[in-house]
């Protein structure tokens, strides 16, 4: 018995060079080297079997050395299994990205994820245009026939945190989309909460089991909704 | 062709050796040479990095031994092959040989190199055979990753050219222009970031651009990318609506630029938001990898490119093997021939060094990127690349690029420029 607690505890210690043995059921697959730190492609997977009756109820993800930590929070009012997500972040310079996942028994999940932001110096933006503050053109898409695939989510919106070479600029006033909400046949799915680290033009995708009869509602900080 | 001929009497002792252990082979083959040799570099791939390897080892170590394993005869260079395949120049003009290597002292293996066992120190080749090296060099290029694109696959690429190695695939493209009805679209898709040559799916739209301007005005071009920002983005694309008009559109990732499915068969792109674009001549340029014998040693990690020590090139997985060029990690350097020769300059220091004694000057890491808009019209990107704290970064204030408001006085520089980096660089290495 002790056998087996003690290669448990050396298993849980990182500095022995194993992981914590929860930690692996929390899947992230970061770009190891970001030569665009706008639009930085993110995907999380869980599919570890839970208790009868739990499921993961929060992923929340981080970036401490960003100007704003929080990048994106996903809430699940429903069960939805196995969770295969994918959406862009903005990431500032180099740091270790904190991915959390909470179940609705409170139980919780953490992976960090070392990344290094390497700015190639080779990207300029687009010649200054005018950018409207306010969304537009949200595009859906849809595996065929209701079916089990990715539903893939995305509105456009410049997502303006007010920050110019990581220091906020008081001229600027703060506009992005606040939130997505799936719901499947009027019963609320999921809410996506977008933080300053989530990318321009916020892209969700989502795994589902049944793609029947959703619906898309964005909201920006203006209380503004746009539905799909 | 120049080649140092063994004698006969060697050619039996080489046959014998052939047949002797690997370690035994080793001491024949440098006892075989003719004259001492202080230690033996070789080097896995002929392009850009792998060719200035050769040449400078040549030049700064004459006392080692290089031997250049590269199955080709020929190399076709990708930068000027988007002028190739707009019709503003010929093959032949960026076709290079081995013959001034050959001359210089290289030996030229022309075989496959398939694995490398970096504990006994020895590549393995597609017969077999087994070369001793006491350094390694290994520069690759890229491989297009047939898994990336559904329905784009290597039997694909012969309808659905990508033409991002130069040569045949060159060709064809330029045939398929050629080819293609006055009023016909063109469709370029490009990847996400990292990839060989940031800038070069946009230098070749504008010259498609020039060559549908002058010889097919009612075609159009559209170019779908992965990515919301590219490489010299607001010179590119002023110059598309000065010189062009409305023939080029480029749509990017947030305006669902991204290529998820191909039919070869019709030409056929789809996006992630099921949007399907139809074209008469359809460019795919896939998501890549580092050349195939980096990930089948071992040297790759999960992104299916090569980490490397910044100061030596040195594998991070494999001692005494150096990647450089499009096949390694170093980002912030683009993945270019220009850097690839830098890089190659760095390793090759070290490995003198380390194998001579030899008293050497680090040479400075730097890159630039001349991208051609239309004949007499280029525009540039470069910077110096040092390391900090253990990962390259560009030096503050070495980056440039060109100004967004210029004289064609400038651009024609520009492209005079380009043009003489091209001629000096290619004749530095590869020249007679």
């Amino acid at each position: 018995m002790h056998y087996w607690v003690a290669l448990l505890l050396l298993l849980a210690n990182p500095a022995l060079g194993g992981e914590p043995v929860l930690m692996q059921r929390l899947k992230v697959r970061l770009p190891a080297v970001i030569e665009d730190g706008a639009q930085v492609p993110l995907r999380i997977a869980f599919d570890e079997r839970l208790d009868p009756g739990e499921y993961l109820k929060t992923i929340q993800v981080q970036a401490p050395l960003n100007p704003e930590p929080d990048v994106i929070r996903f809430e699940f009012l429903q069960a939805v299994v196995p969770i295969r997500l994918a959406t862009r972040i903005r990431l500032s310079e180099s740091q270790r990205v904190v991915i959390r996942a909470q179940s609705n028994t409170g139980r919780q999940w953490q992976t960090e994820v070392q990344v290094r932001v390497a700015l190639s110096g080779c990207l300029t933006g687009p010649a200054p245009a005018a950018e409207t503050m306010t969304m537009h053109t949200p595009r859906v898409a849809m595996p065929d026939a209701g079916g089990a695939g990715e539903v893939r989510a995305q509105v456009r919106h410049p997502m303006e945190n007010g920050f110019r070479n990581g220091v906020r600029d008081h001229a600027i006033t703060p506009n992005r989309v606040q939130t997505l909400s799936i719901s499947r046949a009027s019963s609320p799915l999921a809410v996506v909460q977008f933080h300053a680290g989530t990318a321009s033009n916020p892209y969700v995708s989502l795994w589902l089991n049944d793609s029947r009869d959703l619906t898309f509602s964005w909201q920006d900080l203006q209380g503004l909704e746009l539905y799909h | 062709m120049k080649q140092r001929s063994i004698s006969a009497v060697s050619r039996r002792t080489l046959l014998a050796g052939l047949m002797l252990s690997p370690l035994l082979l080793g001491g024949c083959q440098r006892m075989l040479s003719g004259r001492p040799s202080e230690g033996r570099v070789v080097i896995i791939g002929g392009g850009f990095g792998g060719a200035t390897a050769a040449r400078l080892l040549r030049q700064q170590a004459p006392q080692l031994d290089v031997t250049l394993v590269e199955p080709a005869n020929l190399f076709y260079t990708c930068p000027f092959s988007n002028l190739v395949l707009a019709g503003l120049l010929p093959l032949k003009a960026i076709e290079q040989d081995y013959a001034g290597l050959i001359q210089a002292g290289v030996s030229h293996r022309r075989q496959q190199a398939l694995d490398i066992d970096p504990i006994r120190k020895q590549v393995i080749l597609d017969d077999g055979a087994r070369m001793e090296y006491d350094r390694l060099i290994v520069s690759p290029g890229i491989d297009l990753r047939w898994d990336a694109i559904e329905g784009y696959n290597a039997a694909a690429a012969e309808r659905v050219p990508h033409a991002w190695k130069a040569g045949p695939q060159t060709l064809l493209l330029r045939r398929q222009l050629e080819e293609m009805p006055n009023g016909g679209s063109v469709i370029i898709t490009v990847p996400g970031n990292p990839y060989r040559c940031p800038p070069g799916p946009y230098e070749r739209a504008s010259l498609i651009a020039h060559y549908l301007s002058r010889h097919k005005p009612r075609s159009k071009l559209l170019i779908l990318d992965s990515k919301d920002r590219f490489s010299k983005q607001a010179l590119f694309m002023s110059a598309w609506k000065d010189l062009y008009g409305e023939r080029v559109e480029w749509v990017g990732l947030s305006d669902d630029g991204k290529v998820m499915r191909v039919d070869p068969q019709r030409r056929e792109v789809e996006t992630d938001f099921s949007s399907r674009h139809r074209a008469e001549v359809l460019n795919v340029i896939p998501p890549q990898q580092a050349g195939r014998i980096a990930a089948t040693a071992g040297l790759t990690d999960a992104s299916g490119w090569v980490p490397v020590d910044p100061d030596t090139f040195e594998s991070r997985h494999a001692a005494g093997v150096h990647v450089i060029g499009d096949a390694c990690i170093a980002a912030p350097m683009p993945k270019s021939g220009f850097a690839a020769g830098m890089q190659a300059r760095v390793a090759v220091t070290h490995i003198i060094s380390e194998l001579t004694g030899q008293d050497v000057v680090t040479p400075q890491l730097s890159n630039i990127c001349y991208s051609l808009v239309e004949p007499g019209y280029a525009i540039s990107v470069g910077g110096q690349y040092e390391v900090d704290q253990g990962a390259l970064v560009l030096k503050p204030g070495t980056d440039h690029l060109s100004p967004l408001e210029a004289s064609p006085r400038l651009r024609q520089s520009e492209a005079r420029s380009a043009e003489g980096w091209y001629r000096a660089t290619t004749a530095d290495i590869w020249g007679g």
